[in-house]
């Protein structure tokens, strides 16, 4: 916010490696003449998003940061009310469309909690605006926006964190932090690990129900911008408030609620960070065209052979393609070993309040949100389309399925585009 | 085999949800559904409501997990037949609802040949039906553009922008006219549509014009209309008309001087390093 007595601003920017890939590397704002803030800085913040995991995920966007409320918005005017008042003694301004919000010229930060179908469009007009960004996970609803997202913060130099922190606790375990520098090395050519994570989807918990039917839109509720992006559908209250996680139109079941707080600080511990699947293979019934449902298991491999399965424990037979097993310094020569043992220990993660301090990026960045993000949409496009897909990670395509790419990238409804 | 008796394998909600089904009775009775054709595709079409009409929890099940069942490699023989019976589904007297799913399936399934009979609906504001027809075009590929073209011309109210934004999701060059013509509409959401489009179609000639545009908008305007500036400038650098793109970036480097846009400058100021 404007209200620190300098004439300097706290913007600043990250910056894009030679590789291409998003990096850790800081360019601190005097590099382009300005002089560098001091972190003491006093943070204009906002959430969108007010109900269910909105409070939470608030919490996380201020951790370690002085700052002040200065709007609440949400589609549900009530929540907005209510959150700006828990918060702010009424204080922040109440907004029920996120542009307006948007507009805001002593905004600096945002926490976006709503259904994950407005996670890309809000967080890429987030940093287009110039903010740094909380957001709730999963962090899409589908591939192709997490890709937009990670160029919109490459683009505008914006800090970006998701809203899942194990990777952080995982990056500090000396035994994590092993099997990271056996993946990351490359070392390991022919990988036979196969990681699994049983249960813990809530499969049944976060499946729709089908077959409602239309209820009348409640007062508060602008129901054509909950939509948004996502295909027009009448209102039934079972698509908002949490359990609009069982529509495929807003999330992605338990897969998606869950998946990314499983399958991140996997994915950091194994060095996937900047890669995904190439093969996934389902057992599932046909899906309903709605709503979420049943599946049994979904196995991941990678280039290097590694595999993540995911079984659900809640309906059909279990994995048994391959055995469980982990990584281990055992799979390497003796004289790999030692090389493994010489490697320095990757650097510390940045918290977000750190990294909006720093100008640096934060732990759980948009490649490795997007990625990690990318396992689940991979495993749910499995689970819908019934058969094996073979994925190209650095197109971001299936491989000789046209059909299944069409759920890659859905068109949006206008205006909404990423 | 009776359709009613092949929809039973498809499970009814247990506890609300649809907990208990049986994958390979399901399975089977998708075979049985592409065997039947085009008549048992149209017996299952007429099991489906208006959404409070009726129970039809099974009959869209199946439609769907049929449309899925005939993607994929080798298997277009299928696909383009069921497709084919879909499709003559939407000549018939039915709820805009239920076309309106039938289309999604054909978003799944549908190719180039159900083009037209998709197209009929693009300029229908009755149920949100423009917006699945415009999305099962855009999802069937560039080879539906000409529908969206001939839909332009005639479209008017909320049909109108679906079908704009269409022409900008193909990456229509020849609807440049159209872009720029949109960019003069009083509505913001239009005008934001005809930029978009020319940066999808990255037209170097139409630097100008984006860049003028995005300083006569305000507030939310002027975020989306110079996030295009610069996407457009992206995509001039990746094409190598640099001298587009050096325009772009020098401009917003002159232009956004406030500091709730430095965010803007510094990310001009890399684009102008990058062209170095």
């Amino acid at each position: 916010m404007k209200k620190i007595p300098s004439t300097q601003t706290r913007r600043s920017f990250l910056a894009k490696s030679a590789t291409g890939a998003t990096a850790a590397t800081i360019l601190p704002r005097h590099v382009f003449g300005a002089p560098h803030v001091p972190p003491s800085e006093k943070f204009g913040t906002a959430l969108i998003g007010c109900g269910g995991r909105g409070p939470g995920t608030y919490s996380q966007l201020t951790k370690g940061l002085d700052v002040e409320l200065v709007g609440a918005c949400d589609v549900d005017l009530n929540r907005a009310q209510r959150f700006s008042q828990a918060r702010s003694k009424g204080k922040a301004e109440v907004y029920q469309d996120f542009r307006e919000l948007l507009e805001r010229k002593d905004l600096d930060l945002v926490a976006i909690a709503t259904p994950p179908h407005w996670h890309a469009s809000i967080s890429i007009a987030s940093a287009e605006a110039g903010m740094d960004v909380l957001c709730e996970k999963p962090m899409t609803r589908f591939v192709a926006e997490g890709r937009a997202v990670v160029n919109a913060f490459e683009r505008y130099g914006r800090v970006f964190q998701i809203g899942t922190f194990g990777r952080f606790n995982r990056s500090k375990d000396k035994g994590s932090v092993l099997k990271h520098k056996i993946m990351a090395s490359g070392l390991l050519k022919n990988c036979e690990a196969v990681r699994m994570k049983k249960g813990g989807l809530k499969v049944k918990q976060w499946s729709g129900t089908p077959g409602i039917p239309p209820q009348t839109v409640p007062e508060q509720l602008d129901w054509d911008l909950y939509c948004g992006p996502s295909p027009w559908k009448p209102f039934e209250s079972r698509r908002t408030t949490g359990t609009h996680r069982g529509y495929w139109d807003y999330e992605g079941g338990g897969m998606c609620d869950m998946g990314q707080h499983h399958f991140d600080p996997e994915q950091w511990t194994y060095g996937k960070d900047h890669t995904s699947p190439v093969e996934i293979t389902p057992f599932a019934p046909p899906s309903h065209p709605e709503v979420t449902g049943m599946w049994a298991w979904v196995e991941l491999k990678y280039a290097d052979g590694f595999k993540f399965v995911m079984e659900s424990g809640e309906w059909g037979p279990a994995y048994d393609k391959s055995p469980v097993r982990d990584v281990s310094l055992d799979d390497l020569s003796k004289k790999d070993q030692e090389k493994i043992k010489a490697m320095p220990d990757p650097e510390p993660l940045l918290s977000f309040g750190e990294a909006v301090k720093q100008r640096k990026q934060a732990g759980g960045h948009p490649e490795a949100a997007h990625r990690a993000a990318c396992i689940l949409h991979l495993a749910n496009l499995a689970i819908r389309l019934g058969r094996k897909l073979n994925y190209d990670p650095d197109k971001e395509v299936f491989v000789n399925d046209e059909e299944a790419n069409r759920f890659l990238n859905p068109p949006m409804s206008a205006p909404w585009r990423v | 085999m009776n359709t009613k008796e092949i929809l039973k394998a498809f499970p009814q909600p247990d506890g609300k949800i649809l907990r208990t089904i049986d994958k390979e009775a399901c399975e089977k009775a998708v075979r049985q559904i592409i065997a039947g054709g085009s008549k048992t595709v149209r017996e299952i079409v007429d099991l489906i409501f208006e959404p409070g009409k009726g129970e039809d929890i099974q009959p869209r099940h199946a439609l769907h997990a049929t449309a899925i069942r005939v993607g994929g490699y080798g298997k277009e023989k299928k696909r383009k037949a069921f497709a084919s019976s879909l499709a003559a589904t939407l000549v018939d007297e039915r709820h805009k609802t239920v076309k309106g799913f039938v289309i999604r399936q054909l978003q799944v399934c549908g190719g180039i040949e159900q083009g037209s009979a998709i197209a009929k609906f693009l300029t229908d504001p009755d149920e949100h039906i423009y917006e699945y027809a415009a999305q099962a075009l855009e999802a069937i590929g560039p080879e539906t553009v000409s529908h969206f073209r001939k839909a332009y011309a005639k479209a008017k109210g909320a049909p109108r922008l679906t079908i704009l934004q269409g022409l900008g999701v193909l990456e229509d060059s020849e609807s440049k006219a159209a872009f720029r013509d949109a960019i003069k509409h009083k509505n913001l959401e239009i005008r934001l549509a005809g930029l978009w489009g020319l940066m999808r179609i990255a037209s170097a000639e139409d630097v100008d014009l984006l860049l003028a545009q995005s300083l006569k908008e305000s507030g939310w305007g002027r975020i989306k209309a110079t996030a295009y500036c610069l996407e457009l400038a992206e995509k001039l650098e990746a094409t190598g008309a640099k001298k587009g793109a050096q325009a772009i970036y020098s401009n917003i480097k002159k232009t956004r001087t406030a500091k709730n846009e430095d965010h803007l400058l510094e990310s001009a100021d890399r684009g102008l390093a990058r062209l170095k």
